[in-house]
């Protein structure tokens, strides 16, 4: 294997080689001279929200929710012997990862980074998946998906993503309900892995003071062999209907807690499209919500919203929105509050001189956002994963213009498609 | 495996104020912490909601929203106030991070001009318009939000039992105490009583400064130089007190939840010498420090009793806790299980493999924290509070040569002292 492409960016001050393993694997190696620890980053674009699929030859598979969860947790399992005792003995900090779209498995270490990518890559490419061992895992996964539920703001994201789409996947967390991690068996495990667990489909990243045809070199051999067709995704569609426009749960909360989304009506598909989408989508949040906001400061002096008041932007291929979130008294006038102030801060367009000055922040951010080996490898991971060109943000962060965050600022906020979910205190309280 | 030889730069830029560096150019980012040390006493409801007030901005930028400008006019620099329970003090930080001077167009500078910035809310804050000491409106704002806070931490079920097991168990000590006092006391509050806590603040607290990653501490120390220049004393900051239980007493309180929260509480003695110190960490480790832990194998994997379920020390604090969120059905068997280990280790020691599974994750942590300017800060400054000299590598040397039976001896003083659960009522 061999580096078939460099990429070099000197405002980061970042190098990265790519390579291509014979099996058809993407590798990605970043060179940080002088750091202690090396890390590595192995991936796949198949998570939470993959619960359709077709395996090659036309098998159309259905998985319960939690399924790519469940078998990140199994492929910790090993075959002969446990990964948290491999890696332990070798010294490691690991974990693995679930969200809506990818699985992620990662390490980093001091020592022994030879032997650590030996078991990153031997557990991931070489699980063993029984029922027997599908069943002991149970235990844990339903003590991990309860563990959330006793937390307000992960209830009310979920509330409110069933409040904005009608059927979509991503109604529910990438754990999964309790009712589907109890009858999740080793046939849907196996159907994921051997769908979306293949070479082609995978990107490994490492980052560390090493030499990279070194690298390549001990890799190789530890690649399997094979090569096999990955399934295609069928992802739902969340742009078309909207669930409810309002739903209320009672939970243990002092005050309600109120969350408020806007579905976006079109996504990009493009990879870098979808960073550069991304980018404009946080700016536009910086500015009307960031605490350097006009509208927020007016909020905030209303006492409309608090410190716990916040937004963010959350998206894939097949969905996008924006969701804010805060404490208060009375739900209804705290929507009808922000909605209307945030309707007059688009009608009022964005100063140019506001815009100037959180791109120079954002900036700031994306360079020292990539600060330790770990952090680097699993922010170009994402690149790749994404399908985006790595380190391109402060590029795309650069070609953004003052009229495209208008017109973005004025499609965000939808309110047609706007949807709320509040937590309400309960009643015996 | 390499690990940090690095001696701090010590400076003493004024009375009362020590200032601990370590630079280190590989880094994108500068982080400072300022950090005023005073006892946890009637005046810590005062800080805790003048913080609050102090954030509506200062005298040169007098609105939150212009500190917030002035941030990003800095590259994204972050600037942060806060107070909090420090094992048995209360501690008022100033925290900058920001951008590394290579990364900056030539000529512009952040560091000094963010703490020029973070210093200033507390050193010349925003005046009331007429001249008030602060304008009695953000008074009333920002305690009116800090009451909701405090009425709503119960939302945060961990976090709020971590809270009630400390509050039991050192009822009688100051590591149980309530960094704001109550809520009671902060609705009391005068506008001259949050003047006063920040006068206290500026002149009697014990100042470190402790700066790591792509700084120059050199500007650093010439900055607090200036800064604190007219101070002229500072509290000394009592040792953390010990206490021995009679007996073990168990503690249920209720709240609406899906997963009950466990906390076990023992005592130690926290040994002076570091090959002690050393042991008594990988002791905690073997117990449950990680997934290489007894208590995460048998729990967890074995009878998959809960996700997660660690022990550790409380820093300077004579404790060990071993937390898990767990089904309350299962206390029983849980605590069954914990005390049984801890029985276990305390008379037949640990194996040569836990040793070793221990050794190793240490050596990894004291070698990797060299990658991280917070945990370098972290470090250097608990080796400054504890009166250690000691650098990550003299650690990682003690570690190295500890054996069974001291790491046995380490965990023969444990006293089991509270067993504490908060679950939904039945």
């Amino acid at each position: 294997m061999k580096v078939t492409r460099t990429i070099k960016h000197p405002q980061l001050q970042e190098t990265v080689h790519l390579a291509t393993a014979a099996n058809g694997l993407q590798v990605a190696l970043i060179p940080t001279p002088g750091f202690h620890t090396a890390a590595a980053h192995f991936g796949l674009r198949f998570g939470g929200n993959d619960l359709k699929f077709i395996m090659p030859g036309d098998h159309e598979c259905e998985v319960p929710t939690g399924s790519a969860h469940y078998l990140e947790h199994k492929l910790f399992e090993g075959r002969e012997e446990k990964v948290f005792d491999r890696f332990n003995r070798l010294g490691a900090d690991f974990n693995g990862g679930t969200s809506f779209c990818t699985t992620t498995y990662y390490f980093s270490t001091a020592n022994n980074f030879d032997e650590c990518l030996e078991v990153l890559v031997d557990f991931v490419q070489y699980p063993l998946i029984t029922d027997e061992r599908v069943d002991k895992e149970r235990g844990i996964i339903e003590q991990e998906v309860r563990m959330y539920q006793d937390s307000p703001g992960y209830r009310g994201t979920f509330l409110l993503h069933e409040a904005m789409y009608e059927t979509h996947a991503v109604r529910v967390g990438p754990g999964g309900t309790l009712a589907d991690v109890a009858r999740i068996n080793a046939t849907d495990l196996q159907h994921c892995y051997d769908g979306f667990y293949v070479p082609q489909a995978m990107r490994l990243v490492l980052a560390g003071d090493f030499d990279v045809d070194d690298v390549l070199k001990k890799l190789q051999p530890l690649l399997r062999d094979d090569n096999p067709a990955s399934a295609k995704r069928v992802s739902d569609d969340a742009t078309s209907a909207r669930a409810t426009d309002w739903l209320e749960e009672e939970f243990a909360v002092t005050r309600p807690h109120v969350f408020i989304g806007y579905p976006q009506k079109k996504m990009r598909v493009d990879g870098q499209d979808r960073l550069h989408q991304r980018i404009v989508a946080s700016l536009v949040i910086d500015l009307m919500f960031g605490k350097s906001s006009e509208l927020r400061q007016k909020l905030y002096e209303a006492e409309i919203v608090d410190d716990s008041f916040g937004a963010y932007w959350s998206s894939d291929e097949s969905w996008g929105h924006v969701i804010m979130s805060g404490v208060c008294d009375a739900p209804k006038s705290f929507v009808a509050d922000i909605s209307g102030e945030c309707k007059e801060f688009i009608a009022n367009k964005i100063k140019s001189e506001d815009f100037e000055r959180l791109r120079k922040a954002a900036w700031g951010g994306i360079v020292s956002g990539l600060q330790t080996p770990s952090a680097i490898a699993s922010s170009v991971l994402s690149s790749m994963l994404s399908g985006n060109e790595i380190f391109s943000a402060l590029d795309e962060l650069q070609s953004i213009s003052l009229d495209e965050l208008q017109s973005a600022a004025e499609d965000m906020f939808d309110e047609s498609k706007r949807a709320v979910a509040v937590l309400m205190p309960l009643k015996s309280d | 495996m390499a690990f940090l030889q690095t001696i701090p730069e010590f400076h003493d830029p004024a009375t009362g104020v020590k200032l601990i560096g370590v630079a280190d150019q590989r880094f994108k980012r500068a982080l400072v912490e300022v950090l005023f040390e005073l006892p946890l006493d009637a005046s810590r409801a005062a800080r805790s909601l003048l913080l609050d007030v102090l954030e509506q901005g200062s005298a040169q930028f007098p609105s939150r929203i212009a500190l917030a400008r002035e941030l990003q006019n800095l590259y994204g620099a972050s600037c942060e106030v806060y107070s909090e329970r420090s094992c048995e003090a209360h501690r008022v930080g100033l925290q900058v991070s920001c951008l590394g001077q290579q990364f900056l167009p030539p000529g512009e500078g952040v560091l000094l001009p963010a703490l020029d910035l973070i210093s200033g809310v507390l050193f010349e804050p925003l005046r009331g318009d007429s001249g008030e000491l602060f304008n009695m409106s953000y008074i009333k704002r920002e305690r009116s939000n800090l009451l909701d806070m405090l009425a709503e931490r119960k939302d945060n079920r961990s976090a709020y039992a971590a809270e009630r097991f400390r509050s039991v168990m050192c009822a009688e000590e100051e590591y149980g105490k309530l960094s704001w006092e109550s809520s009671a006391a902060v609705a009391e509050l005068s506008c001259e009583q949050l003047e006063a806590a920040r006068l206290e603040i500026i002149n009697d607290a014990a100042v470190t400064i402790v700066c790591s990653g792509a700084i120059d501490v050199q500007a650093v120390a010439e900055w607090a130089q200036r800064q604190f220049a007219s101070k002229t004393r500072a509290v000394d900051i009592v040792a953390p007190s010990e206490s021995f239980p009679a007996e073990l007493r168990h503690v249920n309180e209720h709240l609406a939840m899906e997963q009950a929260k466990l906390h076990i509480g023992l005592r130690l003695n926290l040994p002076q010498e570091i090959v002690d110190r050393e042991a008594l960490i990988m002791a905690c480790s073997i117990l449950g420090g990680g997934s290489h832990g007894r208590l995460f194998q048998i729990i967890r994997e074995q009878k998959s009793l809960a996700y997660g379920i660690y022990s550790r020390l409380h820093g300077r604090k004579h404790i060990l806790s071993v937390d898990a969120g767990i089904d309350a059905g299962a206390a029983k068997e849980v605590e069954d299980e914990v005390f049984k280990q801890i029985e276990l280790l305390a008379n037949e020691g640990p194996s040569e493999i836990e040793m070793q599974l221990a050794q190793a994750n240490r050596l990894n942590g004291l070698a990797a924290l060299a990658d991280s300017p917070a945990a370098m800060s972290n470090f250097y400054h608990s080796a400054y509070i504890l009166g250690l000299e000691t650098t990550p590598h003299d650690r990682a040397q003690a570690c190295l040569q500890l054996s069974v039976e001291q790491v046995q001896q380490a965990a023969s003083n444990w006293q089991p002292d509270l067993v504490y659960l908060l679950s939904a009522a039945e």
